[in-house]
């Protein structure tokens, strides 16, 4: 015999089973869309991410192009300075032997060289020009 | 050392010098674009 109170306990078990399906079925909808949401979000942050480092890729190749410029530039100075300093002023006029080797010694004592030979008092020009 | 050595001296100072500033001003470029494209995305 199937009273009323077994009526109402199937109801109430179809509510049950129907309550937790929706709550599945709810479950599963949200974690597709948030996934969706997510994928989304990284797709975005992906592709403003190439789109930067493009233009930092860009922005090296210039630089590069610059820097073999100047390295030409300096090539070319190199070269020319190579014939310039043949002349006599550049061993004769800028400083004497005495004047040399205390630049010399300078340079040794900020190197913390050791002391070198002292230069002794310059009293007359030097003979020759600097070596 | 004579004035030859001293120009071919500069000469080298100035090439690590021009090369320190060149370098500078590329990161200096890609931290621009870095911080502009930061900053549109925060907008």
């Amino acid at each position: 015999m199937i009273g009323a109170s077994h009526l109402a306990l199937a109801g109430a078990l179809a509510a049950c089973v129907s309550g937790i399906g929706g709550f599945a079925y709810g479950t599963r909808i949200g974690v597709t869309q948030e996934r969706a949401a997510q994928k989304r979000a990284d797709d975005a942050a992906d592709a403003v991410r190439r789109k930067l480092q493009g233009q930092i890729d860009a922005s090296s190749q210039r630089a590069q192009a610059a820097e073999y410029a100047r390295q030409s530039s300096v090539r070319e100075i190199y070269h020319e300075s190579q014939k310039v300093i043949e002349r006599p002023v550049y061993r004769n006029v800028c400083i004497d032997a005495d004047g040399v080797r205390l630049l010399d010694r300078s340079a040794a004592i900020a190197n913390a060289e050791g002391v070198v030979q002292p230069s002794g008092t310059a009293t007359a020009p030097a003979e020759g020009a600097a070596q | 050392m004579d004035g030859a050595d001293a120009v071919a001296s500069l000469n080298a100072l100035y090439d690590v010098a021009g090369q320190i500033r060149a370098m500078l001003i590329e990161l200096q470029a890609q931290v621009r674009i870095a911080s502009e494209a930061d900053h549109a995305q925060s907008r």
